[in-house]
């Protein structure tokens, strides 16, 4: 769906605010980004630069094309700096010839010295760090992705091996203790960003041959906001209200129990998991203040005790 | 209805043996005409020129530059939709061998997919990517033209002042003219005479080479307009065929842009790819413009622009000899005809714009 030209300003400062509100963990994809990615969608940055504000129907997310668009400016900016950006005196030229032109000069020009100034939400992309060296190597792989349909995903992998392990063939070491990974791993993962996550860890184990001790896959949304696409199965309380959805599912050897905090995702009965290992689900919301109470109502009334936090304004967005 | 009482007439009092003052030097608009400004004049439209030149040249080149990408990144795209095309062919193939191998097969037929999904997903990215460079390009044609039309006002500018200057010049060397022609009514002694004719010659000489000073740069001024002008149709033609395809383009991306964001969750697979097929095979049409697109910048590279550049050149080696020529020196009879071609030029000039001004 396409937002209405005076919705897109307050639609990305609800979401950015919902945000701010859960603050997501590491796992989850950077927060900071993110507000600095819609922030870029804003038209009080960008007029209609980056226009239409399309929002993806299933997740209530700004849509991947909309998403994408800041990336490609991002890219743009970065070929460019202050010096090559247009002066004071070519748009002041400009207002006077065509105001029109120079207004979308001058939002080009914050848009880019934002988008210089501040990282944004990768749109699909691997990083691995060393966590640890000793009595075992731990690499830990993330894979940041704002999904084409809509839901922004981070999965991450802690690999382990012997002591001085440098992860096979999979693994660059570099002398400054930068780790690349080898581009089929990234492949890997982009194609099974919607695969289960227990047959996501046998895939990931399979190629890598590595030991699996924690794999976690978050994802930012559904939004579901006033006008935007809510389920039917939704409940009462979340419609015509701002709900912002964070959910995690995490699997990993120091989970001897398994828990599931999810209300809105049912069990997955009958899961096999590897030996060893537990699975933790949850999902946390923001929402309207208002509907803070029913949502958590809601909540227990299926058997989870979630967290449900009030979406306030932020002062500077 | 009352009748107004006209004014009385004012008759100028003729003095016998009176000496007609010497007209005094107009006020020239772009200060006293001299052959060190006239050189200057031409020196600061040539550079405008070269550079207005070389960014047009610039700008063509990076339009060909992003339209031959684009058209490589839409090529890319139908590449992959293809590919898409012939998996789901062979999902629909009937009899018991395709059945079995399709059971057989199923996880490595799911991964192919999504592979060429992932490759698709690149190329879009790389093309809405591409799209971005070229609207911001699009704003960049757009003040280019405004600069160039800015120029062109400029020069507009120019002509009417040097035109009004003109007038003022010619008309100064008829009134001199006339002073020297009756010379002899003054009553003057024979040695007052002789200055007299001295000074009135000496002005009129000089004025006759502010007037062919005025003269050139009208004619430097005139001549630069059409190059100018020539340049600013140039990006403007550059910019609403730019304009045109980049909307194009955008709309025809956007739409399969779409349909890729649906693959990763397709539930109906099948209907997915059909629709993503019928939205690349709109790309066609948008590949097609820029194949034509990028011929015409490309004439405009390889021809239009080094021909405007030659011809250019070559008005300049013969703007330079005239002028010279020119200012070698000039008789009465020559001042005399300056100034009325001067006057009848102004006059016609005044006519055509008023019969512009009514068309």
């Amino acid at each position: 769906m396409t937002l209405p030209i005076d919705r897109p300003g307050p639609y990305l400062r609800a979401l950015s605010w919902g945000l701010h509100a859960l603050a997501p963990h590491e796992d989850y994809v950077p927060m900071n980004a993110a507000r600095a990615h819609l922030a870029a969608l804003d038209p009080a940055m960008s007029g209609a630069l980056l226009s239409p504000a399309a929002v993806d129907e299933a997740s209530g997310l700004p849509a991947f094309s909309w998403m994408e668009r800041v990336e490609a400016e991002a890219i743009l900016a970065r070929r460019g700096s202050a010096d090559t950006d247009v002066g004071d005196e070519a748009l002041a030229r400009a207002h006077r010839m065509d105001p029109a032109l120079a207004r979308r000069m001058e939002q080009r020009r914050a848009l880019h010295r934002h988008l210089r100034t501040f990282p944004i939400l990768p749109m699909s992309t691997l990083t691995v760090v060393v966590r640890q060296v000793h009595p075992r190597t731990v690499f830990s792989l993330r894979y940041d992705r704002v999904a084409p349909m809509g839901g922004w995903m981070c999965v991450r992998v802690d690999l382990s091996g012997a002591w001085g392990w440098t992860g096979d063939e999979l693994f660059q070491v570099h002398t400054d203790d930068t780790v690349t990974a080898v581009p089929g791993l990234q492949h890997l993962f982009s194609r099974h960003v919607l695969t289960p996550l227990v047959a996501l860890f046998d895939q990931v184990q399979a190629a890598t041959a590595a030991e699996i001790t924690r794999i976690t896959r978050t994802f930012v949304g559904p939004f579901w906001f006033p006008g935007g696409p809510v389920p039917d199965d939704a409940p009462e309380a979340a419609h015509g209200a701002l709900v912002l959805h964070l959910s995690q599912a995490l699997l990993s050897r120091e989970i001897t129990q398994s828990h599931h905090r999810d209300p809105w995702t049912p069990r997955v009965l009958g899961e096999r998991l590897p030996e060893g290992f537990g699975m933790f689900r949850e999902r946390r919301f923001a929402a309207t203040p208002a509907r803070v109470a029913p949502l958590q109502a809601w909540s227990r009334s299926r058997g989870v005790d979630t967290v449900v936090v009030p979406i306030r304004p932020v002062r500077g967005g | 209805m009352s009748e107004v009482s006209k004014p009385l007439k004012v008759l100028p009092v003729t003095v016998k043996n009176s000496i007609r003052p010497v007209p005094p030097r107009p006020e020239y608009h772009h200060g006293e005409p001299s052959q060190a400004a006239l050189q200057a004049r031409k020196d600061a439209l040539q550079t405008a020129r070269t550079t207005a030149l070389a960014r047009v040249d610039g700008l063509v080149r990076e339009q060909v530059d992003l339209s031959s990408g684009l058209h490589g990144d839409l090529a890319a795209m139908q590449s992959d939709g293809r590919e898409l095309d012939a998996l789901e062919a062979e999902q629909r193939e009937t009899g018991l061998l395709a059945r079995l191998q399709r059971t057989l097969n199923r996880r490595s037929a799911i991964l192919a997919r999504r592979s060429v999904s992932e490759s698709l997903l690149g190329h879009y990215q790389t093309a809405s990517r591409r799209l971005r460079e070229a609207s911001a390009f699009c704003d960049e044609l757009s003040m280019c033209a405004l600069e160039l039309q800015d120029a062109v006002d400029t020069l507009h500018t120019d002509l009417v002042h040097t035109a009004r200057d003109e007038r003022a010049s010619a008309e100064r060397i008829l009134s001199l003219e006339a002073s020297l022609d009756g010379l002899g009514s003054e009553g003057l002694s024979p040695e007052a005479l002789r200055a007299r004719q001295d000074r009135l010659t000496f002005e009129e000489r000089s004025e006759s080479t502010a007037l062919t000073l005025l003269r050139s740069r009208h004619e430097l001024v005139q001549r630069e307009l059409e190059p100018v002008r020539q340049l600013r149709d140039t990006v403007m033609k550059l910019h609403d065929e730019m304009s045109g395809f980049v909307m194009q383009a955008n709309s025809a991306v956007d739409t399969a842009g779409r349909r890729i964001q649906a693959l990763g969750m397709a539930a109906d697979a099948p209907m997915v790819v059909a629709e993503l097929h019928a939205s690349l095979e709109n790309l066609s049409e948008a590949m097609q413009a820029t194949e034509l697109y990028v011929e015409a910048a490309q004439d405009l590279v390889t021809r239009v622009l080094p021909d405007l550049s030659a011809r250019l050149a070559a008005q300049q080696d013969v703007q330079g000899e005239l002028d010279a020529a020119a200012l070698e020196g000039l008789d009465r009879a020559q001042a005399r005809a300056l100034a009325d071609r001067a006057l009848r030029d102004a006059a016609e000039a005044e006519v055509d714009a008023l019969t512009a001004e009514h068309s």
